[in-house]
């Protein structure tokens, strides 16, 4: 600016003349910014505002109003004029925002907003003064609609601009935004600057240093959430029309994150949630029962990708998931049901191993589907149990007895971890006892489960048939967390009891290597004893007569003195049916090495009976063994089936009448023989043993259960009775309720409880 | 014996079976010289007369009120029982219930529009095989009978009630006789 044109400051009592002057420098500093202020100007304008408000007297409208206020506080009339001299240029802004529209008026508009804040800051120093004395008192006062001299700009644009053009700003803003929803590139930082217009022009009535979100809200956010509403009403309306659900949530994913993106790019952060749950809305909640009904079929076709997407939609709106939840949960059930009906479809003869695989299949397909598609949520995870629990318990093969699937997997389990199935490797046999834990979970004849499978430890540890004592040492620690201390109580017991056997023969070597005389050694036979705890066994006393041959009698009279020595007071009973062992054939001539047979000590009785003589009838055998003929018939029967006896008549049954004459001609190719084979009667007998005492084991337990809780309780209503009795035991076996009854009521006759008036039961001490 | 003839109580009517109880007799027909003289001092009869007019009462009084009615069967339980046996057999309990369940001998009718229920319950034990009666499931067939006289539909009763199992399955038995549909509102 020229020198010349710098005025001399106004005379400071002088309105007029100070506002005429000051008018022409707020002039230059709003429209000609960039021309610049000089110094001096600025001082001189600064000097002015300042020597006005300190003025002694005010010329014109000044009455008795400064009086009051005392001689510093002079300024409103200057405040006044400021705010008419804004709202002038504010309604030639206005009209000249009438030429343009769209985009153009978006330029429009950012171009004057950024003119007008950068000259309101100047402004706002120019008049220092005034705002830190005269405006500062008005609002210390508590005046309202006074503003230090920046705010009364935001002021003024909001009232006298703003208010007029906003509905078309917006609209310019709301068709480039949708233009860029159609895939337009469009200019966000135009977009971005009117946001943060609006954002700036939020007052805080109360206090304007304060800004609140209010306007941007009100005029931004709200015209800003109902376009957007309609856009995707529309266009998802219109795509699921034309294309499959499938491809629709791809779309909706897409479009959720752009406009996630949006927010980030141009928006403010408040409409981050509002955006949200609007677009979710529409693009979710509105075609929920479509994408519901896909859900079925996505399962049907094993869609891991989609159903996951489906998940991470549906995951996001209130109460989506819900009824998939128990669609999942009838669809894993079916398709564990039709597993297992494949493999009841082979007839009565499957293995244990195929039942335990296609259990453990479909657990395992639908498992990887929850983590991978569900992220593992815990609400389906539930509901894979469910299903799971449901078709492990009651599916075609447990519809003639609910314990058949405890029974298969022990079965399974024994088969694995017996010497001379396909020996696993030790990692891999580790990794199928964890899987049989797995449907060992859903398992609820847990005491069925256990009941099989201590039977058949039994006969692995007394065969000595385990595959490794680390894989039968696993096993029951696993079971041991899962079910408890008590639940492998009786196991580890008999694991004990055979490490301590080990050590018993061992010291029984030495007893005999002292005791013994020469003559005794000749006719020693080579013996290994096992004393098992008959508490924790589940094993029986023979079920037949039987007189062992004197050599082995003697064996065990020796050992009973050893053992009765070391441990006075005890009882030993001899388990003829499971002792075994091997007799060497020296009676074969066309062999050059003799052959061995193993046999069983009841085989051992029959066949050492030919050491005396070459035939012998049917009836001398049963007087000399005692053996029952259920047990004698069918061990001949293997004697004679291998050719090591041969019947007389020919081609007659054992029985009596028959006569048996040792072959000496028998021949095999190898020279050990296995001649003890388990009977068939005897496995299905086992089987069915099993299932009783499994019945009286559970009375057991009911009765337990329901003197254990009287006891406590002393007095109980029977219905809450009845429900602590289920909690106590539903861990081993779903009890029903008719059975407890049943026990409530043998109890009361045994006089433990009673039964009081109304309902309650009482214990009897 | 004699005695309950002076008092003009005949031996098979429930009101016999009331003095037992009042007399606290040991067994049927027997008492004992405490029971006798407390018994009758407790309700204030020192003669014949009195004692008369008491077994009336008792007459009118057993089937008209229910707690009085339930002391009296209840008490029959080990009155009628056989020297050193818990429980009851079949031929005796299903003489007293005949006794108390019908009005004839001065018990409570149990018969109900659609159902003889007696009759039914007696045949029902006799399907069952005759088993002796214990003590809990004696008690229960007077609450059971009383239940059944205020609503013969069994809407009081459910599955995981307390009752006995005999009588979960007489429910049963019924239903099925009177051909009610399996579900029980």
């Amino acid at each position: 600016m020229p020198p010349s044109l710098i005025p001399q400051t106004p005379h400071k009592d002088d309105l007029d003349e100070t506002w005429s002057f000051l008018e022409k420098g707020v002039d230059s500093v709003m429209l000609k910014l960039e021309e610049g202020v000089d110094m001096k100007t600025y001082m001189a304008l600064y000097t002015a505002v300042h020597n006005f408000c300190t003025s002694q007297k005010a010329v014109g409208n000044g009455h008795g109003l400064q009086a009051h206020r005392g001689a510093h506080l002079l300024g409103e009339e200057l405040y006044k004029l400021l705010g008419e001299y804004l709202s002038r240029h504010l309604d030639a802004v206005h009209h000249e925002s009438k030429g343009h529209a769209e985009e153009a008026l978006l330029g429009f508009y950012i171009r004057e907003w950024t003119r007008y804040t950068t000259a309101a800051k100047y402004i706002n120093h120019l008049f220092g003064y005034l705002n830190r004395h005269w405006v500062k008192r008005e609002i210390d006062e508590g005046k309202k609609n006074v503003y230090d001299v920046y705010t009364l700009h935001l002021v003024k644009w909001k009232d006298d601009f703003f208010m007029k053009v906003h509905g078309k700003v917006m609209d310019a803003v709301l068709n480039l935004v949708e233009k860029q929803r159609n895939g337009e590139t469009i200019e966000q930082s135009q977009i971005k600057s009117i946001v943060d217009s609006f954002v700036s022009l939020g007052l805080d009535e109360s206090d304007s240093s304060k800004s609140t979100l209010e306007v941007y809200r009100m005029f931004f956010e709200k015209p800003f959430i109902a376009a957007t509403k309609v856009y995707y009403e529309n266009e998802s309306r219109q795509f699921v029309a034309e294309n499959s659900v499938v491809e629709y949530m791809k779309k909706a994913e897409a479009r959720l994150e752009e406009e996630k993106a949006r927010v980030g790019l141009y928006l403010h952060p408040d409409i981050s949630k509002h955006l949200t749950d609007t677009c979710l809305d529409v693009l979710v909640t509105a075609h929920s029962e479509l994408l519901r009904d896909e859900f079925q079929v996505l399962l049907d076709n094993e869609r891991q990708e989609d159903l996951a997407r489906m998940y991470r939609l549906l995951s996001r709106i209130k109460e989506g998931l819900d009824p998939l939840r128990t669609k999942f949960e009838t669809h894993v059930r079916k398709a564990g049901l039709a597993a297992v009906e494949k493999v009841a479809a082979e007839g009565e003869a499957f293995e244990p191993k195929m039942y335990v695989d296609a259990l453990l299949q479909v657990h395992t397909r639908y498992q990887s589907l929850v983590n991978e598609a569900f992220n593992g949520e815990s609400e389906f995870v539930r509901s894979l149990d469910n299903a799971c629990r449901e078709f492990v318990n009651r599916n075609k093969i447990c519809a003639s007895s609910s314990t058949k699937s405890p029974e298969l997997l022990a079965k399974y389990t024994d088969s694995l971890l017996k010497k001379g199935s396909k020996a696993a490797e030790e990692s891999e046999l580790e990794e199928m006892l964890v899987q049989i834990m797995t449907v060992f979970k859903y398992i609820e004849d847990k005491d069925v489960f256990q009941k099989f499978y201590s039977k058949m430890l039994a006969k692995r540890l007394v065969h000595v048939s385990s595959v490794s004592d680390d894989a039968e040492t696993s096993m029951i620690s696993k079971l041991k967390e899962a079910c408890g201390f008590e639940y492998t109580n009786k196991l580890q017991r008999m694991f004990q009891d055979i490490q301590i056997s080990k050590d018993l023969n061992a010291s029984y070597k030495d007893w005999q290597d002292k005791v013994l005389d020469d003559d005794d050694r000749r006719k020693l036979v080579d013996a290994h004893f096992q004393i098992l705890g008959t508490g924790f066994w589940p094993l029986q006393a023979p079920s037949t007569d039987f007189l062992a041959p004197p050599e082995i009698v003697k064996t065990a009279e020796r050992f009973q003195n050893f053992y009765f020595d070391k441990h006075n007071g005890r009882k030993l009973t001899w388990l003829w049916q499971l002792c075994k062992g091997e007799i060497k054939t020296n009676y074969i001539k066309n062999t050059k090495v003799p052959y061995t047979f193993q046999v069983s000590t009841f085989q051992m009785g029959i066949l050492l009976l030919f050491n005396e003589t070459d035939t012998l009838t049917y009836e001398d055998i049963q007087k000399a063994t005692t053996l029952a003929p259920e047990i004698l018939e069918p061990n001949l029967g293997i004697f004679l089936k291998a050719k090591v006896l041969l019947i007389s008549p020919e081609g007659s049954k054992p029985e009596p009448g028959t006569s048996f004459t040792l072959n000496y001609n028998f021949r095999h190719k190898k020279v050990k023989v296995n001649l003890n084979i388990q009977i068939k009667s005897e496995q299905k007998v086992e089987s069915d043993d099993t299932h009783k005492t499994i019945e009286e084991d559970r009375k057991l337990l009911l009765q337990s259960a329901i003197v254990r809780i009287m006891k406590s309780r002393k007095k109980m209503k029977h219905v809450q009775l009845v429900q602590e009795v289920i909690q106590q035991v539903k861990s081993r076996f779903p009890p029903k309720v008719p059975d407890i009854k049943k026990n409530i009521e043998a109890l009361m006759e045994k006089d433990y409880i009673e039964r009081l008036d109304g309902d309650e039961i009482a214990y009897i001490a | 014996m004699k005695f309950l003839g002076d008092i003009q109580v005949q031996l098979d009517e429930v009101t016999c079976l009331g003095i037992a109880e009042l007399l606290k007799s040991p067994s049927m027909g027997e008492f004992t010289r405490e029971g006798f003289l407390n018994g009758w001092r407790a309700v204030g009869c020192d003669s014949i007369d009195k004692m008369v007019a008491h077994a009336d009462n008792l007459r009118s009084q057993i089937p008209t009120q229910p707690d009085l009615f339930r002391r009296v069967y209840r008490y029959t339980f080990p009155l009628c029982r056989m020297q050193g046996q818990r429980n009851l057999q079949f031929e005796i309990a299903a003489e007293q219930w005949k006794l108390f369940f019908t009005p004839e001998k001065g018990g409570v009718q149990w018969d109900t529009e659609t159902t003889p229920w007696l009759e039914w319950w007696i045949e029902f034990m006799e399907e069952r095989g005759k088993k002796p009666v214990n003590k809990d499931l004696w008690e229960q067939v007077e609450v059971f009978m009383r239940k059944t006289l205020d609503d013969e539909r069994f809407g009081w009763w459910s599955a995981d009630g307390a009752w006995p199992g005999a009588l979960d399955d007489f429910v049963a038995w019924v239903q099925k006789k009177r051909g009610d549909n399996m579900e029980v509102e």
